[in-house]
Formats: structure tokens, sequence, C-alpha cells
């Protein structure tokens, strides 16, 4: 991921507190960045819903309680997989305009409707027919 | 005897593969087709119609405009003087957000050609969902297609079963047009995959880039009605007025000095009356800070009145 805190040099995203004096505090994020940035983390959660879909339905698993807890895994996980893409140790603000705790769980009703596809699926065309 | 099955618990039907070979999957490769092509089609049915350039004009310094309130902090006060004058005016002379004869709110009724895109645009859409519906009825009705996982209760029934009347039979297995639809709202992730890599399908990829990082690409799209000129520049006017300027790097020789910052009188005061290379001298009526951005003692100190 590119990082936009390197370009803070040409500010096109506002700031959220002009009167705070802490650089550190403030997000001056390049706006194109955080673009690519959104697109490839929409373009990995859209993967994983579609394969934990599959993997879902191929493995026989029933019941909403226990679709959503597989969902909410593979989410999860594939979301501390972003995050060791910047070490752990960097923070998600420098990358997108949200939190980490924020970044675990946003975006996920966008894709369940994928996840609920490929589930349906899997599960039908191996243990109906 | 009975076929061999994977993993077939024995309260499930089994249905005959040839449904799975002639609904299932042609279900899921028409709708993702047409997804597809109402993509493209769109895209094509645009037209290269150029942005009115007065109209462009205006939203262009909108947008410095609320960039200099929002980053002012970060140039000294000279410059964002300077800015500030040019925006909003001083001294007699009109500054450009107090031009005359700035349009007020745009009349979507008063523009046919827009909102003939903007409904064409829609009718697409509600007609191919129709068609689809439509398609689906007429060649898949009355037999059972696929298992939704999960246990629905018999309410279900009613949606989900159109045109099986059997009133025993679990309300997760359904029927085509269900199929249909859950596949119409789960394409929509395996299309974007399809269509983003380049090419025609840029823009889609902008706007899901708006939706998902929640800021604007450039200067943000433009609105596509209502756009309020004369109050949104009043609005703008207002919030540069009071914007009040604190320059960030006012001390930044301290932060970025932390403990090594020189407190002993002897050593900045060596340092800070010694005298500055010519070409920097006030001789040329320089008057903003050095060059290493520390001020001068002597400046400040006439500054703060001391």
């Amino acid at each position: 991921m590119m990082d936009p805190s390197m370009m803070q040099a040409q500010m096109a995203a506002s700031t959220s507190n002009p009167e705070s004096n802490d650089l550190s505090s403030r997000s001056q994020l390049f706006s194109p960045a955080v673009a690519h940035n959104a697109q490839i983390v929409e373009h990995v959660r859209g993967l994983m819903s579609i394969f934990a879909g599959a993997a879902a339905g191929v493995l026989g698993v029933t019941g909403i309680i226990q679709g959503a807890c597989v969902f909410i895994i593979f989410h999860t996980l594939t979301s501390l997989g972003l995050l060791t893409k910047i070490k752990l140790t960097g923070k998600v603000s420098n990358y997108l305009p949200t939190k980490w705790y924020a970044f675990l769980v946003a975006d996920a009703a966008n894709h369940l409707l994928s996840f609920l596809l490929f589930w349906t699926m899997g599960y039908t065309l191996i243990h109906i027919y | 005897m009975q076929p061999p099955t994977l993993g077939h618990s024995s309260r499930d039907l089994l249905l005959d593969p040839a449904i799975r070979n002639w609904g299932v999957l042609p279900i899921l490769v028409f709708v993702l087709c047409i997804n597809l092509l109402r993509a493209y089609l769109t895209h094509l049915g645009k037209g290269n119609k150029p942005p009115e350039i007065d109209d462009l004009r205006r939203r262009q310094v909108l947008a410095r405009a609320d960039r200099l309130r929002a980053n002012g902090n970060n140039i000294h006060k000279a410059g964002f003087e300077a800015r500030k004058a040019w925006f909003v005016g001083k001294d007699e002379q009109e500054g450009a957000l107090s031009e005359e004869g700035v349009p007020g709110a745009v009349n979507p009724m008063s523009n046919p050609m827009g909102m003939m895109e903007m409904v064409k645009g829609q009718a697409y859409f509600g007609m191919t969902q129709m068609g689809m519906m439509q398609f689906s009825e007429m060649f898949f009705a009355g037999f059972v297609l696929v298992k939704i996982p999960f246990a629905l209760t018999a309410s279900f029934k009613g949606m989900l079963q159109r045109g099986i009347e059997l009133s025993t039979l679990d309300a997760s297995y359904v029927s085509a047009t269900s199929w249909m639809f859950l596949v119409a709202f789960g394409v929509k992730d395996l299309q974007r995959l399809f269509s983003f890599d380049d090419g025609p399908m840029k823009e889609e990829a902008r706007v899901y880039a708006l939706q998902a990082g929640g800021v604007p690409l450039g200067g943000g799209p433009p609105a596509p009605m209502g756009f309020d000129c004369a109050k949104m520049y009043s609005a703008a006017k207002g919030g540069l007025d009071m914007t009040r300027h604190r320059f960030a790097l006012e001390d930044v020789e301290k932060r970025l000095l932390g403990d090594r910052y020189p407190t002993s009188l002897s050593a900045t005061e060596t340092f800070l009356t010694m005298e500055t290379p010519t070409l920097r001298s006030s001789s040329l009526g320089v008057t903003g800070p050095t060059h290493t951005g520390v001020r001068h003692r002597s400046q400040t100190s006439n500054a703060k009145g001391k």
C-alpha cells in the first residue's frame, strides 16, 4: 500500500481539528493514495467473502449463527492479515482514515451478500446434488 | 441402489443433477453477464459532454477556499493573509468569492437533458431486473432449485417458493426466482473483480473508492443537481473570515530539538547576534523568517514589543 503520509506536501484532505498544533494528531492524507488503498482493501475483502462462502458451503456449515461466525472469523483474519502488511506497528491512520479497531469491522456488510451467495451455492452443489 | 452421495444427510432432498446443469449455473452466468453488460452500456451511453467552464471554475474556487480554511495553519501568516485577501477581498478590492451574478440554486426541472440521462440510467436498471424476473418465472417455474443453508420459518414459503404448492416442504428449498434475486445481489463483488483491471471501468473504481475511502478524489465528483452557488460562496466567505490562523510551525525548532534546544543564554546570544549573510540582509527589504526558521531575537522582541 502506498504511504500517503509521505506526501503531506500536497494536502488535499481536510483536517479534523484545525486548532490542534500537533502534526501527528491531524490526518493529512493524500486522497488518491487513500482511494488506492481503499480499493485494494475492497478487493481483498471481496475475494475473501467469495472463498469463505464457498468453503462454508462445501464444508456443510448450516444454520445462520454458524454461518455468521464463519464469516466474522474470516473477515477478522483477513483484516489482521492486511494489518501485518504495515508490520502491526504502523498505524492504520497513516494509510486510511480509520482507526485500527474500526478497520477490523468496517465494510463487513458490503460483502455479506456475496458470502451468502457462495455459501448457498457451495452447499447446494455439494450436498443437494 | 442409491447412488453414492457426498456428505448427504438423510433429511435433505436429492435433486436431479440436470437441474444443476441447466438451472443453477445458467442463472448464475446469465445474471453475471447481464450485470456486466449493463455496466458497459451505461459507460458507453454516458457521452462526452464537456463540463460548463463557468460552473467548473466556480467549483474549483470553492474547493480552493475550503482547502485554505482547512490547511491554512501550515503556511505562515503573511501567506495565509495574502490568500485570504484574494478570496475575501480587502480594502475596497473585491475578492474572488464576492463575484457578481453567481447563479442561485439550480432548479433540476430546468435541465431536461440531465434529467433524461438520470431517468434513462434508472430505467435500464429497473428494466433489466423486471426482465430477469420474467425470464426466470417463464423458464424455470415449478421446481425447487437450491437449498438455503439455514433454516427459515414457514412464512418465507410464500415469498421464496412461488409456484410450488407443497405445504410440507422445508422453507429452505427455494425456487428459481429467489435464486435469481440471491445471485443478483451477491454477484456484485464478482462482477467488480471482473471489470476493474483497467480500461473502461476506471470510473466505477473511482465511485467505489469514494464510497470506501470516504474521501473524494481530486476535487470531488461534480454534484448532479441543486448546486447552490451563491449560498455556498457566501458560506465560504464567512468561514474564511472567521478562520483563526495559527502557524503550525511556530515553535517547530523547539519540537524538533526537544531536549537539545539550547537554553543557556550565552550560546543563543552569540548565535543570534551573528551577522546574517548579505543576501538575506534587511537592506533588501526582506523581513520574513531567516532560512533556518529561527526567528531573529531582535525581530521577535520588536514584534512582541519587549
